[in-house]
């Protein structure tokens, strides 16, 4: 197993090199850099500015290299000394802003991660056990709801919802009052105040997706031959549940990992925007327009590690819970 | 560094606690001066004495305001950072002194003497004096290394004036040719750098007096300490210039937290050495602090506004869609309205590109019938009342009608929606139809116009699907191209074959116009509608300057002469001049004027102006003095 994690591992180099490459690529393909697009803003606050002047500052930038160039200088950069660059819109080293935005994506990624086995596990088995009865109508319904309404008409209506009828500060993590102050019961109270809506917003399509599949899963294996031997045994209903066929039809569970961990931070950029959260998504898109190149390549760099190292978790646990896996 | 690890550490921390602290990234505003001198010693000898609005008020409480993202950082200077050696008054009707006690001008406007206020002070508590000037003019303006924006008002007949420093409180700036705008220039938004670089605070940074500057930027992660040097004074570009909370100001709010330090929110808090002081002997600002919410999305803001969590926005939220939501909002909120005059020349304006590289097409667009031709097909006031909800009348890009200047024929001339008459012209220009209707140009093409435009321009959008079928009616194949704005800057404002584009701005009233007359004359690269001829105003021996005809090149002599000259009279009577030509090359065609907009401000906000005008020049609500401003409620 220690071989099979090696070479997994040293085959994650040249993917990291491609990912590196191509989001560095893809980012330069748009006509202009970031100096155009603080031009556009500058000449609408009617403000000028000399074409020597922004020949001056694309060379300060190093903008006028060639794109390998600067490709070359960032990635050095990074494999040397751990320096992802600096960030030109908000004048700080790049990765002082993304841990910055990193503790409240993963507090909101994994909270809504929590919601969504809390929620889709006992209603998946409920469902799956009691088919077509009315609660397993009932919550498939929902389900279907969940899947379809996009995530920020749901946000939207929300916030709606928490400022008309339950008067609080919509966006965010914390209301102004509490924004910088010191850790304290109160802010504490006034951040799960304020989380339920991008958990319950991020959550919901994840929810009613893994309902779906734990219930399609399991109900294949209930009709199987050893859950119906496991019966006429005698064992109580719980454990013939529980024992096997649960084990079998989690395996989506798990595998969901891989891809839950980038989508998590990166997947939730819409719905961070229109509630205002201060995390990855929205620096990462404020990155993009503006051409911030450095900012948004390490974005996507981190991004394709954290895919990386979720698929490793997600075969190496599948292994774990299904003898049938083996390391090749 | 001692603080970065400390956040790192945290950040990672609260990663790892999930929820519970993830918002304490960042240490606590600094713990103002503790051992502040005696307010005298804060204050000038002769501080400035300001007039409250409504009524003298008392220090303390905050003022909540909000950002739209981080690229937005030109608004502060709406906010905190308007503080030029002279100002624009609330009305925008005149010069009044500010950071300087006193100026003179010299008869002929090539002398300019200022004085500045004796034991002024920068937010650090060190003296402002000619050394400042001295060193922004020697080590900023002069130095070629360094890049700064918006200083071509200090070169006339491209030499740049010349300073004279005459003691620690007086300089004059000598012209070798009259520079009659001098003043409004330095009155103008963020034109004036004499009052923004501290030089006891950014001499550390230049390699002329700290031969240790080129390490210390090594240090920081620069290349050379060009780069930190710049990155420090931040007068190249507003954004870098408000991301530093460690440079001294003379504003009356000093960031403790800058913008782009901490991604959520910006707070500054008050200048104890601010230099104007109320009827009654206060010191301002009345509010202790600034605090700024960074959203990522305007709509956020707008329920952020609806909630009352903002005490007076215009920016953003002031959209027409807006204005009934925010109106049933209004007891909610505890706020109301304020009204905005509206200064850009027009809600939209067409433009031909009139330096095509396609000769055939060029040719048609500098015919000045077939502009007038295009510009009688549209049904303006079906757009207006469409787009606008009925406010606002047709005109051309123009001066407003209130304003002294105004040009009946320049405003309204061509303005009638007559396509018959449209037709008719065009049939003596270009008569030939193809099998569908349209018109055949010279080459036997068929003639299309593609509008190519900025797609955040949502209401050019709406007009343009008016638009477009009307210049169809009269044999134009008019199309639109909406693209991403780095795609429209460089096909439009930096390109060459483009066939037209729309845009807005410019200025309806007095001296805003006379400082921006983009659509009067092309002079700088927001003239979109001729980008050769004014590259060719700027430099006329760049290798993309293109010489204009003759009209147009005397129209850009006019508007050079109108520059050197002092005299208000003078001034108002060559600008007539420039409007009347405008008339007669009638070079772009508009919709409307700009009908009035609005902001919201909350009840409880004292001092605030009723009507203010809408202008990045009078940069709202700078000139209002936010210092004066204060809460009831404290």
């Amino acid at each position: 197993m220690f071989g099979y994690v090696l070479k997994r591992i040293v085959l994650m180099i040249p993917t990291m090199i491609g990912i590196s490459f191509i989001a560095f690529f893809i980012i330069q393909l748009p006509p202009g850099d970031y100096l155009t697009s603080v031009i556009a803003s500058m000449s609408d606050s009617g403000q000028d500015m000399h074409p020597d002047e922004v020949r001056r500052i694309r060379a300060l930038y190093g903008l006028d290299e060639p794109m390998i160039v600067q490709y070359f200088k960032w990635i050095t950069g990074i494999l040397l000394r751990g320096d992802f660059g600096y960030s030109f819109e908000w004048g700080r080293p790049v990765s002082e802003l993304i841990w910055d935005r990193m503790g409240a994506t993963l507090a909101v990624s994994m909270a809504s991660l929590l919601f969504v086995w809390i929620v889709s596990l006992p209603i998946g088995v409920y469902s799956a056990v009691r088919r077509h009865s009315i609660g397993d109508h009932v919550f498939t319904l929902f389900g279907f709801l969940g899947l379809a309404i996009p995530n920020f008409i749901l946000a939207l209506t929300l916030m709606y919802v928490g400022y008309k009828y339950m008067g609080q500060s919509v966006g965010g993590l914390y209301s102004p009052e509490f924004v910088g102050a010191p850790a304290s019961l109160a802010k504490f109270w006034d951040l799960l105040k304020h989380l339920w809506i991008p958990v319950v917003v991020i959550g919901t399509s994840g929810t009613a997706s893994l309902i779906r599949i734990l219930r399609a899963n399991l109900t294949d294996e209930l009709s199987k031959p050893y859950v119906i031997t496991a019966r006429a045994k005698g064992l109580p209903e719980h454990q013939v549940i529980m024992r096997y066929p649960l084990r079998i039809a989690l395996n989506p569970f798990v595998s969901a990992i891989g891809w839950v961990l980038p989508q998590l931070i990166s997947g939730v950029t819409i719905t961070a925007i229109v509630l205002n959260l201060p995390t990855a998504g929205p620096l990462l898109l404020r990155a993009l327009v503006a051409q911030d190149m450095y900012l948004a390549g390490s974005f996507i760099l981190l991004m394709g590690i954290l895919t990386l190292i979720g698929m490793l978790i997600s075969d190496l646990l599948l292994a774990a819970l299904d003898p049938r896996i083996r390391f090749t | 560094m001692q603080s970065l690890t400390r956040r790192h550490f945290l950040s990672t921390a609260s990663a790892l606690v999930g929820a519970g602290t993830s918002g304490v990234l960042f240490p606590a505003a600094a713990a103002f001066a503790q051992d502040l001198p005696p307010l005298n010693e804060r204050l000038p000898e002769n501080p400035l004495v300001i007039t409250p609005t409504d009524r003298p008020g008392k220090r303390g409480g905050t003022w909540n305001h909000a950002l739209v993202g981080g690229g937005s950082l030109s608004m502060l200077v709406r906010y905190q950072g308007y503080e030029p050696l002279v100002r624009f008054d609330p009305a925008w009707t005149k010069i009044e002194a500010n950071v300087a006690e006193s100026w003179e001008v010299s008869a002929d406007s090539r002398t300019y003497t200022f004085n500045l206020r004796k034991g002024h002070k920068w937010s650090d508590g060190t003296a402002y004096t000619t050394e400042d000037i001295r060193f922004w003019y020697e080590d900023l303006l002069l130095d070629p290394e360094i890049t700064l924006s918006n200083q071509s008002y200090w070169s006339t007949g491209g030499e740049i004036g010349k300073l004279d420093v005459i003691d620690e409180t007086t300089f004059s700036v000598t012209f070798s040719e009259p520079n009659g705008f001098f003043l409004q220039n330095l009155a103008w938004a963020q034109f004036d750098q004499l009052t923004r670089a501290p030089s006891a605070y950014l001499k550390q940074f230049h390699a002329k007096y700290n031969p240790d500057a080129d390490k210390l930027a090594q240090e920081r992660g620069f290349d050379s300490w060009v780069a930190l040097f710049q990155r420090e004074h931040g007068l190249h570009q507003d954004n870098v210039f408000f991301q530093n909370s460690n440079r001294p100001t003379l504003n009356a709010w000093a960031f403790t937290s800058a913008p782009g330090e901490d991604t959520e929110r910006a707070i500054a808090v008050r200048n104890d050495y601010y230099f104007k002081v109320d009827t009654e002997g206060t010191q301002l600002p009345y509010f202790d602090k600034v605090m700024y919410q960074m959203v990522a999305d305007p709509e956020v803001l707008l329920l952020k506004a609806l909630q009352g969590e903002v005490d007076l926005m215009d920016q953003y939220i002031g959209t027409p869609t807006n204005k009934p939501v925010l109106f049933d909002g209004k007891a909610d909120g505890d706020y109301d309205f304020y009204t905005l005059k509206e200064s850009a020349a027009n809600v939209m304006v067409f433009q031909l590109n009139l330096n095509h590289t396609d000769a055939t097409k060029r040719d048609l667009f500098n015919k000045r019938d077939f502009r007038e031709a295009l510009s009688i097909a549209i049904d303006r006031q079906a757009l207006i009342d469409a787009v606008f909800v009925g406010q606002g009348s047709p005109a051309q890009p123009s001066i407003s009608e209130n304003d002294p200047l105004y040009n009946e024929r320049l405003a309204k001339q061509h303005t009638e929606y007559d396509p018959d008459r449209a037709n008719e012209i065009l049939d003596t220009l270009v008569p030939e139809r193809d099998s569908e209707g349209y018109r055949l140009d010279a080459e036997g093409r068929r003639l299309s116009i593609i509008f190519e435009i900025d797609q955040v321009r949502t209401t050019f959008l709406d007009m343009f699907e008016l638009a477009l079928p009307m210049f169809q009616d009269v044999g134009i194949d008019a199309q639109i191209r909406t693209m991403d704005r780095s795609l429209w800057e460089t096909r439009v404002r930096n390109g060459r074959d483009f066939d037209a584009s729309a845009h807005q701005f410019g200025a309806n009233a007095g001296i805003a116009a006379m400082i921006d007359p983009r659509y009067l004359v092309p002079f700088s690269s927001n003239s979109i509608y001729a980008p050769g001829w004014a590259r060719y105003y700027i430099d006329p021996t760049a290798s993309d300057a293109e010489e204009p005809p003759a009209e147009i090149k005397a129209q850009q002599e006019l508007y050079r002469k109108l520059l050197s000259t002092g005299d208000p009279d003078m001034q108002k009577e060559l600008f007539g001049q420039m409007l009347n030509n405008a008339a007669d090359q009638f070079l772009v065609f508009g919709v409307s004027l700009p009908p009035d907009g609005y902001g919201i401000v909350k009840n409880d906000m004292v001092n605030t102006m009723d009507v203010m005008p809408n202008s990045f020049g009078w940069p709202t609500p700078g000139p209002a003095r936010p210092e004066q401003f204060f809460k009831s409620s404290t």
